[in-house]
Protein backbone atom coordinates (compact mmCIF):
# COMPACT_ATOMS: atom_id res chain seq x y z
CA UNK A 1 0.00 0.00 0.00
CA UNK A 2 2.92 2.05 0.49
CA UNK A 3 4.87 1.72 -1.93
CA UNK A 4 2.16 2.22 -4.14
CA UNK A 5 1.49 5.41 -3.00
CA UNK A 6 4.91 6.51 -2.84
CA UNK A 7 5.43 5.49 -6.57
CA UNK A 8 2.43 7.32 -7.69
CA UNK A 9 3.21 9.88 -6.17
CA UNK A 10 6.80 9.53 -7.52
CA UNK A 11 5.39 9.41 -10.99
CA UNK A 12 3.44 12.98 -10.40
CA UNK A 13 6.52 14.76 -9.65
CA UNK A 14 7.94 12.97 -12.80
CA UNK A 15 4.96 14.28 -14.95
CA UNK A 16 4.96 17.59 -13.71
CA UNK A 17 8.99 18.07 -13.67
CA UNK A 18 8.37 16.77 -17.35
CA UNK A 19 5.82 18.85 -18.10
CA UNK A 20 7.16 22.06 -17.18
CA UNK A 21 10.39 21.45 -19.27
CA UNK A 22 8.47 21.36 -22.44
CA UNK A 23 6.15 24.69 -21.43
CA UNK A 24 9.62 26.45 -20.44
CA UNK A 25 11.71 24.70 -23.58
CA UNK A 26 8.62 25.87 -25.78
CA UNK A 27 8.45 29.64 -24.83
CA UNK A 28 12.18 30.11 -25.16
CA UNK A 29 12.17 28.38 -28.79
CA UNK A 30 8.96 30.02 -29.98
CA UNK A 31 9.94 33.84 -28.44
CA UNK A 32 12.90 35.12 -29.21
CA UNK A 33 12.73 38.02 -27.19
CA UNK A 34 12.96 38.30 -23.76
CA UNK A 35 9.88 40.34 -23.39
CA UNK A 36 8.13 37.07 -23.48
CA UNK A 37 4.65 37.42 -25.09
CA UNK A 38 6.22 40.19 -26.92
CA UNK A 39 3.49 42.14 -29.65
CA UNK A 40 4.44 39.91 -33.26
CA UNK A 41 7.17 41.68 -35.33
CA UNK A 42 6.16 41.75 -38.56
CA UNK A 43 8.79 41.11 -41.45
CA UNK A 44 8.01 41.46 -45.14
CA UNK A 45 9.15 38.85 -47.67
CA UNK A 46 8.98 39.57 -51.44
CA UNK A 47 8.99 36.41 -52.94
CA UNK A 48 9.48 36.22 -56.69
CA UNK A 49 6.03 34.42 -58.25
CA UNK A 50 5.85 32.84 -61.47
CA UNK A 51 3.48 30.08 -62.60
CA UNK A 52 3.97 27.80 -65.68
CA UNK A 53 0.40 26.99 -66.27
CA UNK A 54 -0.34 30.67 -67.41
CA UNK A 55 3.12 31.24 -69.01
CA UNK A 56 2.11 34.67 -70.65
CA UNK A 57 1.57 36.23 -67.54
CA UNK A 58 4.90 38.09 -66.18
CA UNK A 59 6.46 37.04 -63.05
CA UNK A 60 6.00 39.23 -59.77
CA UNK A 61 7.16 39.69 -56.39
CA UNK A 62 4.69 38.75 -53.96
CA UNK A 63 4.86 40.31 -50.65
CA UNK A 64 4.17 38.35 -47.56
CA UNK A 65 4.29 38.98 -43.72
CA UNK A 66 5.77 36.94 -41.32
CA UNK A 67 5.63 37.04 -37.65
CA UNK A 68 9.39 36.70 -36.68
CA UNK A 69 8.25 35.44 -33.23
CA UNK A 70 6.41 32.55 -34.37
CA UNK A 71 9.39 31.86 -37.10
CA UNK A 72 12.10 29.73 -36.79
CA UNK A 73 15.85 31.68 -37.30
CA UNK A 74 16.30 30.65 -40.66
CA UNK A 75 15.05 31.62 -44.02
CA UNK A 76 13.91 28.42 -45.20
CA UNK A 77 11.77 28.14 -41.89
CA UNK A 78 9.98 31.33 -42.79
CA UNK A 79 9.07 30.00 -46.59
CA UNK A 80 7.68 26.84 -44.58
CA UNK A 81 5.93 29.08 -42.55
CA UNK A 82 4.72 31.07 -45.67
CA UNK A 83 3.28 27.69 -47.74
CA UNK A 84 1.90 26.29 -44.47
CA UNK A 85 -0.22 28.84 -43.56
CA UNK A 86 -0.33 31.95 -45.87
CA UNK A 87 0.04 30.06 -50.01
CA UNK A 88 0.17 26.38 -50.13
CA UNK A 89 0.89 27.18 -54.16
CA UNK A 90 4.22 28.85 -52.92
CA UNK A 91 6.98 26.22 -54.66
CA UNK A 92 10.49 25.87 -53.91
CA UNK A 93 13.21 22.63 -53.48
CA UNK A 94 14.11 21.73 -50.21
CA UNK A 95 15.14 17.97 -48.65
CA UNK A 96 17.81 18.06 -45.58
CA UNK A 97 17.23 21.81 -43.95
CA UNK A 98 20.93 21.47 -42.78
CA UNK A 99 22.92 22.61 -45.78
CA UNK A 100 24.10 19.04 -46.80
CA UNK A 101 21.55 18.42 -50.13
CA UNK A 102 21.82 22.14 -51.79
CA UNK A 103 18.08 21.62 -52.92
CA UNK A 104 17.28 25.11 -51.46
CA UNK A 105 19.60 27.14 -53.23
CA UNK A 106 18.19 30.68 -54.02
CA UNK A 107 18.70 34.42 -54.62
CA UNK A 108 18.50 35.86 -50.73
CA UNK A 109 18.54 39.90 -50.44
CA UNK A 110 20.98 39.48 -53.72
CA UNK A 111 23.18 36.67 -52.66
CA UNK A 112 23.31 33.13 -53.76
CA UNK A 113 23.08 30.65 -50.65
CA UNK A 114 21.22 27.88 -49.03
CA UNK A 115 17.67 29.04 -47.64
CA UNK A 116 18.16 26.79 -44.91
CA UNK A 117 21.49 27.88 -43.87
CA UNK A 118 20.44 31.99 -44.23
CA UNK A 119 19.45 33.63 -41.21
CA UNK A 120 17.16 35.90 -41.40
CA UNK A 121 17.92 39.66 -40.67
CA UNK A 122 16.30 40.54 -37.11
CA UNK A 123 15.45 43.97 -38.25
CA UNK A 124 11.96 43.80 -38.89
CA UNK A 125 11.89 47.78 -40.57
CA UNK A 126 13.77 46.07 -43.54
CA UNK A 127 11.96 43.40 -46.38
CA UNK A 128 13.59 40.55 -47.27
CA UNK A 129 13.47 39.70 -51.29
CA UNK A 130 13.91 36.41 -52.29
CA UNK A 131 14.66 35.48 -55.48
CA UNK A 132 15.27 31.91 -57.93
CA UNK A 133 19.35 31.50 -58.36
CA UNK A 134 19.87 34.34 -61.33
CA UNK A 135 19.47 33.37 -65.24
CA UNK A 136 18.39 30.14 -64.95
CA UNK A 137 15.11 28.40 -66.57
CA UNK A 138 12.49 28.88 -64.30
CA UNK A 139 10.14 25.94 -63.43
CA UNK A 140 7.93 27.65 -61.50
CA UNK A 141 8.38 30.31 -58.10
CA UNK A 142 11.97 29.41 -56.62
CA UNK A 143 12.58 26.24 -58.35
CA UNK A 144 15.32 26.57 -60.87
CA UNK A 145 15.63 24.23 -64.26
CA UNK A 146 19.04 22.59 -63.26
CA UNK A 147 18.75 20.20 -66.64
CA UNK A 148 22.33 21.72 -68.09
CA UNK A 149 23.78 22.12 -64.59
CA UNK A 150 23.95 18.42 -64.16
CA UNK A 151 24.69 17.37 -67.77
CA UNK A 152 27.80 19.51 -67.78
CA UNK A 153 28.28 17.98 -64.29
CA UNK A 154 27.79 14.16 -66.06
CA UNK A 155 30.27 15.54 -69.19
CA UNK A 156 32.91 15.59 -67.08
CA UNK A 157 33.06 12.21 -65.79
CA UNK A 158 32.95 12.60 -62.34
CA UNK A 159 34.05 9.04 -61.25
CA UNK A 160 37.07 6.98 -61.01
CA UNK A 161 39.25 6.25 -64.02
CA UNK A 162 41.66 3.37 -63.47
CA UNK A 163 43.00 0.89 -65.70
CA UNK A 164 44.57 -1.68 -62.96
CA UNK A 165 42.85 -2.06 -60.15
CA UNK A 166 44.78 -4.10 -57.00
CA UNK A 167 44.76 -7.57 -57.21
CA UNK A 168 43.85 -8.02 -53.28
CA UNK A 169 39.94 -6.99 -54.70
CA UNK A 170 40.49 -4.53 -51.36
CA UNK A 171 40.52 -0.68 -51.75
CA UNK A 172 43.06 1.74 -53.19
CA UNK A 173 45.43 2.67 -51.07
CA UNK A 174 46.31 6.70 -50.87
CA UNK A 175 49.01 8.58 -48.81
CA UNK A 176 47.79 11.41 -46.06
CA UNK A 177 49.03 14.21 -48.10
CA UNK A 178 47.68 13.00 -51.15
CA UNK A 179 44.15 12.63 -49.34
CA UNK A 180 44.34 15.84 -47.81
CA UNK A 181 44.43 17.51 -51.23
CA UNK A 182 41.27 16.48 -52.02
CA UNK A 183 39.64 18.35 -49.08
CA UNK A 184 37.88 21.65 -49.64
CA UNK A 185 36.83 19.80 -52.86
CA UNK A 186 34.80 17.11 -51.55
CA UNK A 187 32.76 18.67 -50.11
CA UNK A 188 30.70 20.57 -52.62
CA UNK A 189 27.45 19.64 -52.52
CA UNK A 190 26.50 20.69 -56.11
CA UNK A 191 23.98 23.47 -55.35
CA UNK A 192 24.71 25.88 -58.10
CA UNK A 193 24.81 28.78 -55.97
CA UNK A 194 28.84 29.69 -57.58
CA UNK A 195 27.78 28.55 -61.17
CA UNK A 196 24.67 31.06 -61.22
CA UNK A 197 26.85 34.02 -59.84
CA UNK A 198 29.46 33.74 -62.26
CA UNK A 199 28.54 36.48 -65.04
CA UNK A 200 30.78 34.20 -67.17
CA UNK A 201 28.44 31.32 -66.69
CA UNK A 202 25.15 33.86 -66.95
CA UNK A 203 26.28 34.16 -71.03
CA UNK A 204 28.00 31.43 -71.90
CA UNK A 205 26.31 28.53 -69.80
CA UNK A 206 26.14 26.22 -72.90
CA UNK A 207 29.73 25.89 -73.61
CA UNK A 208 31.20 27.23 -70.46
CA UNK A 209 31.38 24.53 -67.26
CA UNK A 210 31.12 27.26 -64.42
CA UNK A 211 32.92 26.67 -61.32
CA UNK A 212 31.19 24.29 -59.18
CA UNK A 213 31.58 21.43 -61.99
CA UNK A 214 35.56 22.73 -62.58
CA UNK A 215 35.69 22.32 -59.18
CA UNK A 216 34.57 18.96 -59.47
CA UNK A 217 36.78 18.55 -62.59
CA UNK A 218 39.53 19.50 -60.54
CA UNK A 219 38.53 16.65 -57.66
CA UNK A 220 39.05 14.29 -59.97
CA UNK A 221 42.06 15.50 -61.63
CA UNK A 222 43.86 15.93 -58.22
CA UNK A 223 42.97 12.96 -56.78
CA UNK A 224 46.11 10.49 -56.69
CA UNK A 225 43.93 7.05 -57.37
CA UNK A 226 42.23 8.64 -60.56
CA UNK A 227 44.53 7.50 -63.97
CA UNK A 228 42.74 9.42 -67.06
CA UNK A 229 44.28 12.79 -66.02
CA UNK A 230 45.44 13.30 -69.63
CA UNK A 231 41.85 12.39 -70.81
CA UNK A 232 40.42 15.04 -68.17
CA UNK A 233 43.20 17.66 -69.72
CA UNK A 234 42.14 17.43 -73.25
CA UNK A 235 38.80 17.44 -72.27
CA UNK A 236 39.09 20.53 -70.77
CA UNK A 237 41.73 22.32 -72.52
CA UNK A 238 39.63 24.54 -75.51
CA UNK A 239 38.62 28.08 -75.21
CA UNK A 240 35.16 27.33 -74.08
CA UNK A 241 35.16 24.79 -71.10
CA UNK A 242 37.48 26.07 -68.37
CA UNK A 243 39.32 30.02 -70.32
CA UNK A 244 36.00 31.47 -69.89
CA UNK A 245 37.04 31.98 -65.83
CA UNK A 246 37.96 35.48 -65.73
CA UNK A 247 39.03 34.69 -62.08
CA UNK A 248 35.98 37.21 -60.98
CA UNK A 249 35.69 35.71 -57.99
CA UNK A 250 31.55 35.42 -57.55
CA UNK A 251 31.99 31.72 -56.90
CA UNK A 252 34.36 32.02 -53.82
CA UNK A 253 32.48 34.66 -52.37
CA UNK A 254 29.10 33.43 -52.94
CA UNK A 255 29.81 29.97 -51.77
CA UNK A 256 27.73 28.75 -48.92
CA UNK A 257 29.99 25.57 -47.47
CA UNK A 258 32.54 28.49 -47.53
CA UNK A 259 34.70 26.43 -50.20
CA UNK A 260 36.80 27.88 -53.16
CA UNK A 261 36.03 27.24 -56.59
CA UNK A 262 38.08 30.01 -58.63
CA UNK A 263 41.24 28.47 -56.83
CA UNK A 264 40.68 25.06 -58.03
CA UNK A 265 39.77 26.75 -61.16
CA UNK A 266 43.46 27.96 -61.02
CA UNK A 267 44.78 24.79 -60.33
CA UNK A 268 43.30 23.47 -63.06
CA UNK A 269 44.56 26.73 -65.27
CA UNK A 270 48.26 26.55 -64.07
CA UNK A 271 48.08 22.59 -64.78
CA UNK A 272 47.39 22.84 -68.26
CA UNK A 273 49.75 25.64 -68.50
CA UNK A 274 52.89 23.68 -67.40
CA UNK A 275 51.83 20.46 -68.88
CA UNK B 1 -1.47 -0.23 -105.18
CA UNK B 2 0.54 2.09 -107.45
CA UNK B 3 2.11 3.52 -103.99
CA UNK B 4 2.92 0.30 -102.67
CA UNK B 5 4.42 -1.07 -106.10
CA UNK B 6 7.20 1.78 -105.82
CA UNK B 7 7.33 1.48 -102.32
CA UNK B 8 8.92 -2.27 -102.01
CA UNK B 9 12.17 -1.59 -104.50
CA UNK B 10 12.98 1.64 -101.99
CA UNK B 11 12.55 -0.37 -99.28
CA UNK B 12 15.03 -3.42 -100.90
CA UNK B 13 17.44 -0.58 -101.61
CA UNK B 14 17.13 1.53 -98.52
CA UNK B 15 20.24 -0.63 -96.74
CA UNK B 16 22.35 0.01 -99.89
CA UNK B 17 21.21 3.89 -99.84
CA UNK B 18 22.32 4.93 -96.35
CA UNK B 19 25.75 3.32 -96.56
CA UNK B 20 26.73 5.28 -100.02
CA UNK B 21 24.66 8.43 -98.34
CA UNK B 22 28.19 9.29 -96.69
CA UNK B 23 29.62 9.14 -100.16
CA UNK B 24 27.23 11.36 -101.81
CA UNK B 25 27.07 13.56 -99.36
CA UNK B 26 30.82 14.64 -99.67
CA UNK B 27 30.06 14.77 -103.41
CA UNK B 28 28.91 17.93 -103.04
CA UNK B 29 31.83 19.51 -101.97
CA UNK B 30 34.04 17.90 -104.38
CA UNK B 31 34.21 17.80 -107.80
CA UNK B 32 32.24 14.75 -108.80
CA UNK B 33 34.90 13.55 -111.34
CA UNK B 34 37.64 13.43 -108.68
CA UNK B 35 35.34 11.56 -105.85
CA UNK B 36 34.42 8.90 -108.66
CA UNK B 37 38.72 8.68 -109.41
CA UNK B 38 39.53 8.64 -106.38
CA UNK B 39 37.14 6.07 -105.05
CA UNK B 40 38.56 3.57 -107.96
CA UNK B 41 42.53 4.53 -107.08
CA UNK B 42 41.80 4.04 -103.38
CA UNK B 43 40.19 0.83 -103.60
CA UNK B 44 40.58 -1.65 -106.29
CA UNK B 45 37.61 -3.73 -105.39
CA UNK B 46 35.48 -0.57 -105.71
CA UNK B 47 33.07 -2.06 -108.38
CA UNK B 48 30.49 -1.71 -106.42
CA UNK B 49 30.59 1.72 -104.77
CA UNK B 50 30.66 2.52 -108.26
CA UNK B 51 27.32 1.14 -109.81
CA UNK B 52 25.67 2.86 -106.62
CA UNK B 53 27.30 5.63 -107.56
CA UNK B 54 25.71 5.80 -111.10
CA UNK B 55 22.56 4.38 -110.18
CA UNK B 56 22.15 6.81 -107.74
CA UNK B 57 22.70 10.07 -110.13
CA UNK B 58 21.31 8.85 -112.86
CA UNK B 59 17.60 10.32 -113.68
CA UNK B 60 15.60 7.33 -112.51
CA UNK B 61 12.97 9.91 -111.14
CA UNK B 62 10.51 11.40 -113.82
CA UNK B 63 9.04 14.68 -113.08
CA UNK B 64 6.15 13.18 -114.05
CA UNK B 65 6.34 10.20 -111.62
CA UNK B 66 7.66 12.31 -108.72
CA UNK B 67 4.48 14.40 -109.04
CA UNK B 68 1.99 11.90 -109.57
CA UNK B 69 3.57 10.55 -106.23
CA UNK B 70 3.40 13.70 -104.40
CA UNK B 71 -0.21 14.54 -105.82
CA UNK B 72 -1.34 11.13 -104.44
CA UNK B 73 0.33 11.56 -100.95
CA UNK B 74 -1.87 15.11 -101.17
CA UNK B 75 -4.96 13.55 -102.25
CA UNK B 76 -4.33 10.61 -99.75
CA UNK B 77 -3.61 13.26 -96.69
CA UNK B 78 -7.23 14.35 -95.57
CA UNK B 79 -10.25 14.00 -96.72
CA UNK B 80 -11.02 17.79 -97.92
CA UNK B 81 -7.97 17.19 -100.39
CA UNK B 82 -9.69 14.05 -101.56
CA UNK B 83 -10.75 15.47 -104.73
CA UNK B 84 -8.08 18.56 -105.11
CA UNK B 85 -6.38 18.65 -108.43
CA UNK B 86 -2.41 18.66 -108.05
CA UNK B 87 -0.01 20.36 -110.43
CA UNK B 88 2.64 22.33 -110.21
CA UNK B 89 1.37 25.60 -109.73
CA UNK B 90 0.00 23.87 -106.83
CA UNK B 91 0.48 26.44 -103.59
CA UNK B 92 -0.09 24.22 -100.37
CA UNK B 93 -1.48 27.21 -98.40
CA UNK B 94 -3.58 29.46 -100.93
CA UNK B 95 -5.26 26.52 -102.83
CA UNK B 96 -4.51 23.29 -100.61
CA UNK B 97 -5.49 25.48 -97.94
CA UNK B 98 -2.93 23.76 -95.53
CA UNK B 99 -1.66 25.84 -92.39
CA UNK B 100 1.59 26.18 -91.58
CA UNK B 101 1.93 22.78 -89.40
CA UNK B 102 -0.63 21.28 -92.08
CA UNK B 103 2.00 21.65 -94.47
CA UNK B 104 4.64 20.44 -91.82
CA UNK B 105 2.93 16.97 -91.75
CA UNK B 106 2.69 16.85 -95.55
CA UNK B 107 6.23 17.27 -95.78
CA UNK B 108 7.01 14.55 -93.87
CA UNK B 109 4.42 12.25 -95.55
CA UNK B 110 6.84 13.31 -98.69
CA UNK B 111 9.95 12.46 -96.90
CA UNK B 112 8.72 9.18 -95.92
CA UNK B 113 7.30 8.47 -99.41
CA UNK B 114 10.98 8.91 -101.14
CA UNK B 115 12.81 8.25 -98.00
CA UNK B 116 15.20 11.65 -97.82
CA UNK B 117 14.72 13.85 -95.29
CA UNK B 118 14.18 17.51 -95.93
CA UNK B 119 16.62 19.91 -93.78
CA UNK B 120 14.57 22.48 -92.05
CA UNK B 121 16.12 25.59 -94.19
CA UNK B 122 14.68 23.75 -97.13
CA UNK B 123 11.22 22.85 -95.90
CA UNK B 124 10.53 26.20 -94.67
CA UNK B 125 10.81 27.34 -98.39
CA UNK B 126 8.84 24.97 -100.11
CA UNK B 127 5.70 26.49 -100.87
CA UNK B 128 4.18 24.74 -103.84
CA UNK B 129 4.17 21.27 -105.34
CA UNK B 130 6.56 22.27 -108.30
CA UNK B 131 9.41 23.43 -105.96
CA UNK B 132 8.57 20.57 -103.75
CA UNK B 133 9.10 18.48 -106.95
CA UNK B 134 11.99 20.08 -108.20
CA UNK B 135 13.46 19.42 -104.96
CA UNK B 136 13.07 15.91 -104.84
CA UNK B 137 14.80 15.49 -108.38
CA UNK B 138 17.80 17.85 -107.34
CA UNK B 139 18.26 15.27 -103.95
CA UNK B 140 20.28 12.38 -104.94
CA UNK B 141 19.00 10.11 -102.12
CA UNK B 142 15.64 9.95 -103.39
CA UNK B 143 13.74 7.22 -104.70
CA UNK C 1 2.82 34.92 -101.54
CA UNK C 2 2.47 33.42 -97.95
CA UNK C 3 4.12 35.84 -95.35
CA UNK C 4 8.02 35.12 -94.58
CA UNK C 5 7.42 33.75 -91.23
CA UNK C 6 10.16 35.37 -88.22
CA UNK C 7 12.76 33.35 -86.35
CA UNK C 8 10.92 32.24 -83.36
CA UNK C 9 7.97 31.13 -86.01
CA UNK C 10 10.36 28.75 -87.51
CA UNK C 11 11.83 27.04 -84.67
CA UNK C 12 7.93 26.46 -83.69
CA UNK C 13 7.53 25.13 -87.07
CA UNK C 14 10.83 22.94 -86.69
CA UNK C 15 9.64 21.38 -83.68
CA UNK C 16 6.53 20.45 -85.03
CA UNK C 17 8.14 18.72 -87.68
CA UNK C 18 10.73 16.58 -85.28
CA UNK C 19 7.59 15.75 -83.62
CA UNK C 20 5.67 14.47 -86.38
CA UNK C 21 9.21 12.74 -87.42
CA UNK C 22 9.09 11.46 -84.52
CA UNK C 23 5.40 10.02 -84.66
CA UNK C 24 6.79 8.40 -88.22
CA UNK C 25 9.57 6.56 -85.87
CA UNK C 26 6.75 5.11 -83.64
CA UNK C 27 4.49 1.53 -84.48
CA UNK C 28 1.72 2.15 -87.59
CA UNK C 29 -1.41 2.08 -85.32
CA UNK C 30 -0.28 4.53 -82.75
CA UNK C 31 0.93 6.89 -85.35
CA UNK C 32 -2.23 9.05 -85.78
CA UNK C 33 -2.32 9.29 -82.28
CA UNK C 34 0.57 11.17 -81.72
CA UNK C 35 0.25 13.18 -84.32
CA UNK C 36 -3.21 14.12 -83.36
CA UNK C 37 -1.39 14.65 -79.27
CA UNK C 38 1.40 16.93 -81.19
CA UNK C 39 -1.41 19.05 -83.21
CA UNK C 40 -3.63 19.32 -79.68
CA UNK C 41 -0.61 20.23 -78.07
CA UNK C 42 0.37 22.89 -80.78
CA UNK C 43 -2.83 24.57 -80.57
CA UNK C 44 -3.59 25.15 -76.95
CA UNK C 45 -1.35 27.65 -77.54
CA UNK C 46 -2.40 29.02 -80.87
CA UNK C 47 -3.22 32.30 -79.35
CA UNK C 48 -0.77 33.54 -78.00
CA UNK C 49 0.86 36.96 -79.66
CA UNK C 50 3.17 36.92 -82.13
CA UNK C 51 5.21 39.25 -79.94
CA UNK C 52 5.51 37.61 -76.57
CA UNK C 53 8.83 36.15 -77.09
CA UNK C 54 9.19 35.13 -73.64
CA UNK C 55 6.19 32.99 -73.82
CA UNK C 56 7.15 31.26 -76.85
CA UNK C 57 10.54 30.75 -76.37
CA UNK C 58 9.72 28.77 -72.72
CA UNK C 59 6.77 26.58 -74.68
CA UNK C 60 9.51 25.92 -77.00
CA UNK C 61 11.89 25.01 -74.51
CA UNK C 62 9.46 22.68 -72.47
CA UNK C 63 8.01 21.22 -75.63
CA UNK C 64 11.22 20.05 -76.94
CA UNK C 65 11.82 18.53 -73.18
CA UNK C 66 8.56 16.88 -73.62
CA UNK C 67 9.22 16.14 -77.18
CA UNK C 68 12.61 13.96 -75.78
CA UNK C 69 10.71 12.48 -73.03
CA UNK C 70 8.21 10.98 -75.97
CA UNK C 71 10.60 10.15 -78.32
CA UNK C 72 12.12 7.11 -76.01
CA UNK C 73 11.62 4.02 -77.87
CA UNK C 74 9.34 2.57 -75.36
CA UNK C 75 7.10 5.35 -75.30
CA UNK C 76 4.50 3.07 -78.04
CA UNK C 77 1.07 4.88 -77.81
CA UNK C 78 -0.25 8.09 -76.25
CA UNK C 79 -3.87 9.37 -75.35
CA UNK C 80 -4.23 13.20 -75.07
CA UNK C 81 -7.33 15.15 -73.67
CA UNK C 82 -9.67 16.15 -75.92
CA UNK C 83 -9.85 19.73 -75.81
Amino acid sequence: MWTKQALSACKLAYKSVNYNTIVTGASTRGLATAAGSASPRFKTFKIYRWNPDTPSEKPFLQEFKVDLNECGPMVLDALLKIKNEQDPTLTFRRSCREGICGSCAMNIGGRNTLACLCKIDQNESKQLKIYPLPHMYIVKDLVPDLTNFYKQYKSIKPYLHRDKFPEDGKEILQSIEDRKKLDGLYECILCACCSTSCPSYWWNNEEYLGPAVLMQAYRWLADSRDTANDMRKTMLNNSMSLYRCHTIMNCTRTCPKGLNPGKAIAHIKSSLAFN
Amino acid sequence: MFRSCLRIPAAASRTLASTSATLTKSALVTPRTNLLSSVIRSNGSSVNWCAFYTTNNSPTLDKSVVLTRVSNIITNFNSQLKDKTVTNETQFAKDLSLDSLDTVELLVAIEEEFDIEIPDNVADDLKSVGQTVDYIISNPEAH
Amino acid sequence: MVRKLCGLQRDVVHLYRSCIRVAHTKPVQSRPHFIEFARSEFSKNRDVPRKDFNTIEYLLRTGKRRLETYSSSEVKNIFGRKL
